[in-house]
């Protein structure tokens, strides 16, 4: 039989290793939260609330979840709605090419610049419905609606067959096509009248496809949270073939 | 200064600063190339797209008399302003570096440039020397004046009906299948079926790669709510079974089981339509001798003949399950229901073509699916004008325009009428059909081979004949042989030319095109063609012109005036065949307006010229009305919208092989294919198309952008397959038949996927002609050839 004391004493043993976790438990609970770090948004010391921060301010203030999370999730993150533009010269020609590069001519539908599934019906729309941006690599949006069929406006830019490529075609040459350059700027009426729109709507009515956050950056609206495009920008019914215009 | 003031300021500055830039930048632009303004500057007109036959408008930007744009057409209601990859670059296809720009003729093996005046001296030469072995070998690219003036030369003028097209191997029976069952060549509905139909099945056809607009047409109604069924019975999963409900996979060549299936299961059930069947059909069977028109039975002999075909037995046939046989004629059972069936090359080259299309139009008639927008059976074309060049025109070796053919007296006799010849110049004898007349080309004239010359028009039979080294190659190496060739690139069909001819391509030239639902289309020449490419029509004209002047004496009419003599609006008679003088007056719309006198025999009414310059094409019969306006027809037969019917007799054929109003439901037994797998062959080899590359690639694969997604031939071959063979992929492998060998890669897990035991290979890649493999086999009616099944061996090479 054993002793009631060694008994006794292992119930200590065990009651105070509880109340240490429990005590270490409501510590770390109860911490205080860490002040929040608003940059350089003045926080008020008195009792009346904080004055009310604007969507522009907003991006100066660092997301508030796990510690690791800002640079992880910043690695995939795209720009903000609201990050500055910088149309400089040199950028726009730049971002403009790139975006020629995959077209044949302005209003052609771009070729796409990766691999694909040669069966696919609807894996495009992963990263083409609203856009995204991964590790430098964009993925517009689409610029209309969904149509059910992506392949059949848009192919691979580079050859999907495996094995080695047949001997060339003798005397194939060059396609001497030359086709319409896009737009660099729309008209304006006076110095700060809104520009029209430059280039044909069809197929492009969803302008946030290239001038939104997940635009090329040249390309991009200073107002995006304007939403009604068509409120201050024209659309031309020339450039978008409308009846009575064309032949 | 607080925060929000600031941000505004920044953000203010910011925006001043990039207007200031974007402006900075447009003028620079516009500074260094004032010419590349965008928009302004650019003309756009209305074209039909070259491609394929489902005949969408484009609009084709012009710019300093050059293509730099292309635009689906807003108004046009086949494609309702959206293209396909080929489409939105067809502009691009005139701008290969090596079109063809001057005549060539070759001398001692070498080709050699000559002038168009020796050119068509040549060709008069061949012409003069013998007649009768003078062929014409056309397309259905040809634009409607093309072929008609080409019809009018061979059967008008040097009367030997030698001219066939390529089109003999793409819908021929398609064709047949119309003139078995209605008496009457075309489908009865139209597109609009796209927009209605509940189900839409296709039988062997892929037209999310084939017909992409009309595909999409379909099932983009998904994204807006609507409940759209789509089953694929195919021998290959394509593009078009990713987007089915149902994919029923039918051993190659069983179809016609399958159909029989479905009549046998909605007679037994009785849920056939029995009001309609009553009403609008008879039953036919294959006659004996064999008959396009059949041999007449009975309802009851037809039950019968159909009664072995139960679900069971179809399944062991086609390996569909009877469950899936059950769900097809359930649904063919059902009124509530609007079906429409799509089909192209499966069921036309195939040889028993004519059988299939017949069987699939008696599922529809049977089942009353038929009549109603959306209820339809319609075959679709794979050129652009395939409809209204060849089938409308009637470039075929028996036929004459209007729908007409050389063996009745009173077709002979309109056209002789309609083109003011004396009685009897028009042959009765049918020509050549287009296997025939290659193998008469291929045949030393000592062993009968009586065609000497083959003048081909738009099309390359170099790489699209069947089995072309029996068909093809032996003419070559014939020095009694000779074959001319049109073309606007050097394709597989120029490099064996004696003589090479530069044509004019597209927008290049006036034209016009029929589409495969029945509407003509029209274009103005917009840019020059390079060089000194000129109108294939032109060429003909000046061939006819040149045999005038040498005393031919079919180019004369009983009036002794030239067959192509046109004037203009002042009356004044213009040499079009002096190439300088051939666009002083629209020659298109002088043809056009003495052809379309022809499209009343068949009540394929066409209205006059300047109704299609205004519109978007439209669709036969186009009717006159009192208040002097145009009407098309888009539902055939069906009273309430075709003029020719009967008041009151809701559906009519008119032109009945039985006389009476109704169509022709048949029956056809299954039977074996000429050519199936063996110890020897193991594997099915079919061939086909892919999305990027139209027919022969000459064009589609000079366009930068289709060529680099997809830059060569390949052979499918199933995973499983390739495993107990031990093939990696992209492993280059032998393909090998009773006719030919080539080598290609393998691609599993590709564009398409065959199930084990089959192999698919596209045919637009010049460099591996997979036609030195395929059957010639054809079907006895329509006489096309079969180019879905032969049997293949697979070997690896090892190196």
């Amino acid at each position: 039989m054993s002793t009631p004391s060694s008994e006794q004493a292992l119930h200590v043993g065990f009651a105070v290793i509880i109340g240490i976790a429990l005590i270490g438990f409501f510590v770390g609970v109860q911490r205080p939260p860490e002040a929040m770090d608003l940059g350089d948004v003045e926080v008020s010391e008195s009792d009346e609330a904080p004055p009310a921060i604007t969507y522009a301010e907003k991006r100066h203030i660092p997301p508030r979840l796990g510690s690791d999370w800002p640079t992880e999730l910043a690695r995939f993150a795209g720009p903000g709605v609201l990050d500055p533009v910088s149309l400089d010269g040199t950028s726009k020609a730049e971002d403009l090419a790139a975006r020629a590069a995959l077209r044949a001519y302005d209003g052609a539908p771009p070729t796409i610049p990766h691999d694909i599934r040669q069966q696919s019906v609807s894996e495009c729309l992963a990263c083409h419905d609203s856009g995204m941006q991964i590790r430098g690599r964009l993925a517009p949006p689409m610029s209309h609606e969904a149509y059910t069929s992506c392949t059949q406006c848009h192919v691979v830019n580079e050859g999907p067959s495996p094995g080695a490529a047949l001997p060339p075609d003798a005397a194939f040459g060059e396609n001497a096509f030359v086709g319409l350059v896009s737009p660099t700027a729309g008209a304006r009426a006076w110095s700060i009248a809104p520009p029209v729109i430059p280039h044909k709507t069809t197929m492009r009515e969803r302008c946030m496809s290239c001038h939104g956050p997940n635009g090329r950056d040249a390309l991009r609206s200073t107002h995006p949270d304007r939403s009604n495009c068509v409120q201050c920008h024209a659309s031309s019914a020339e450039l978008d073939l409308r009846p009575g215009v064309t032949p | 200064m607080t925060p929000d003031r600031r941000e505004f300021l920044k953000l203010s500055a910011l925006a001043a600063a990039s207007a200031a830039a974007a402006g900075t930048f447009a003028q620079e632009a516009a500074a260094e190339d004032p010419t590349r303004a965008y928009g302004p500057g650019v003309r756009w007109d209305k074209a039909p797209c070259r491609f394929c036959g489902t005949g969408c408008h484009v609009q084709v930007g012009v710019e300093k008399g050059k293509i730099v744009a292309i635009a689906g057409d807003p108004q046009a209601e086949v494609n309702k302003g959206l293209l396909c990859v080929k489409g939105y670059h067809v502009g691009l296809a005139l701008y290969g570096e090596d079109r063809l720009r001057t005549p060539m003729l070759r001398k001692n093996g070498q080709l050699v440039p000559i002038s168009w005046e020796e050119a068509i001296q040549t060709i008069a030469d061949r012409v003069m020397m013998d007649p009768a072995g003078f062929a014409m070998y056309g397309s259905g690219q040809w634009t409607i004046p093309e072929g008609y003036a080409a019809q009018k030369l061979m059967k008008g003028g040097i009367a030997n009906n030698q001219i066939d097209p390529n089109a003999r191997l793409c819908m021929a029976s398609a064709v047949t299948g119309f003139l078995a069952v209605y008496g009457v060549d075309e489908p009865a509905g139209c597109y609009t079926d796209l927009d209605e139909c509940d189900v839409l099945i296709c039988w062997g056809n892929n037209p999310a790669e084939m017909h992409p607009v009309l595909f999409s047409r379909v099932i983009d109604r998904r994204n807006r709510g609507e409940e759209v069924l789509l089953i694929d019975i195919g021998t290959r999963r394509t593009r078009t079974t990713a987007h089915a409900q149902h994919f029923l996979e039918f051993e190659p060549h069983t179809d016609l089981a399958i159909a029989n299936g479905i009549a046998h299961l909605l007679i037994k059930s009785g849920t056939y339509d029995k009001d309609f069947v009553s009403k609008h059909c008879n039953f036919r069977k294959p006659s004996e001798p064999a008959a396009l028109e059949g041999a007449a039975m009975s309802f009851e002999e037809f039950s019968a003949a159909l009664a072995p075909f139960t679900p069971e037995y179809v399944e062991k046939l086609s390996g569909v399950p009877a469950k899936d046989i059950r769900m097809l004629a359930g649904l063919f059972g059902r009124r509530d229901l609007k079906i429409t069936s799509l089909w192209c090359m499966g069921m036309n080259q195939h040889t028993r073509g004519t059988a299939i299309n017949s069987l699939v139009h008696g599922v529809h008639l049977l089942s009353g699916h038929f009549g109603r927008p959306g209820d339809a059976p319609t075959s679709l074309t794979g050129q652009p004008s395939a409809c209204g060049t060849v089938r409308e025109v009637g470039t075929l070796s028996h036929a004459l325009p209007g729908g007409g053919v050389v063996t009745k007296d009173e077709h002979r006799a309109n056209a002789e009428k309609l083109w003011n010849l004396p009685a009897g110049r028009i042959n009765a004898k049918p020509g050549y059909h287009t296997v025939e007349m290659w193998k008469r080309w291929s045949t030393p004239k000592k062993d009968g081979g009586d065609i000497h010359t083959i003048w081909v028009q738009v099309t390359n039979p170099g790489q699209t004949m069947p089995n072309r080294s029996l068909l093809v190659d032996p003419g070559v190496k014939d020095p009694d042989k000779f074959l001319i060739c049109s073309d606007v690139y050097p394709t597989a069909t120029t490099q064996i030319a004696d003589l090479i001819l530069p044509s004019a391509m597209w927008v290049e030239k006036n034209g016009m095109f029929g589409n495969s639902e029945r509407r003509t289309q029209q274009w103005f020449k917009m840019v020059s063609p390079p060089g000194d490419a000129r109108d294939d029509c032109w060429q003909t004209i000046a061939l006819a012109k040149e045999l005038h002047r040498r005393g031919h004496p079919g180019m004369l009419d009983k009036d002794g005036r030239f067959l192509f003599t046109f004037a203009d609006a002042q009356g004044r008679e213009v040499p079009v065949w002096e190439w300088r003088r051939y666009y002083e007056l629209n020659v298109d719309k002088a043809l056009f307006e003495e052809y379309r006198l022809f499209s009343r025999t068949k009540h394929k009414d066409l209205a006059p010229y300047d109704e299609y310059v205004k519109a978007r094409g439209l669709r036969w019969p186009v009717v006159q009305q009192p208040d002097g306006t145009w009407r098309e027809t888009r539902f055939r037969f069906a009273e309430f919208d075709d003029p020719y019917v009967k008041k009151g007799a809701e559906i009519e054929f008119y032109h009945s092989t039985t006389k009476d109003g109704r169509a022709q439901v048949w029956f056809h037994p299954a039977d074996p294919p000429p050519e199936s797998p063996d110890g020897q062959y193991p594997f099915w080899l079919c061939t086909g198309r892919v999305l990027e590359h139209w027919h022969s690639g000459t064009m589609t694969r000079r366009i930068p952008q289709l060529r680099a997604a997809m830059p060569q031939a390949y052979v499918e071959m199933n995973r499983h397959d390739a495993q107990k063979l031990g093939i990696r992929n992209g492993e280059t492998v032998r393909l090998t038949t009773r006719r030919g060998s080539i080598e290609l890669p393998v691609w599993i897990d590709g564009r398409g996927d065959p199930p084990p035991g089959s192999l698919f290979v596209p045919f637009f890649d010049e460099r591996v002609q997979i036609n030195l493999l395929t059957l010639h086999e054809y079907d006895p009616f329509s006489k096309q050839p079969d180019y879905k099944k032969c049997a293949v061996s697979v070997t690896r090479i090892v190196s």
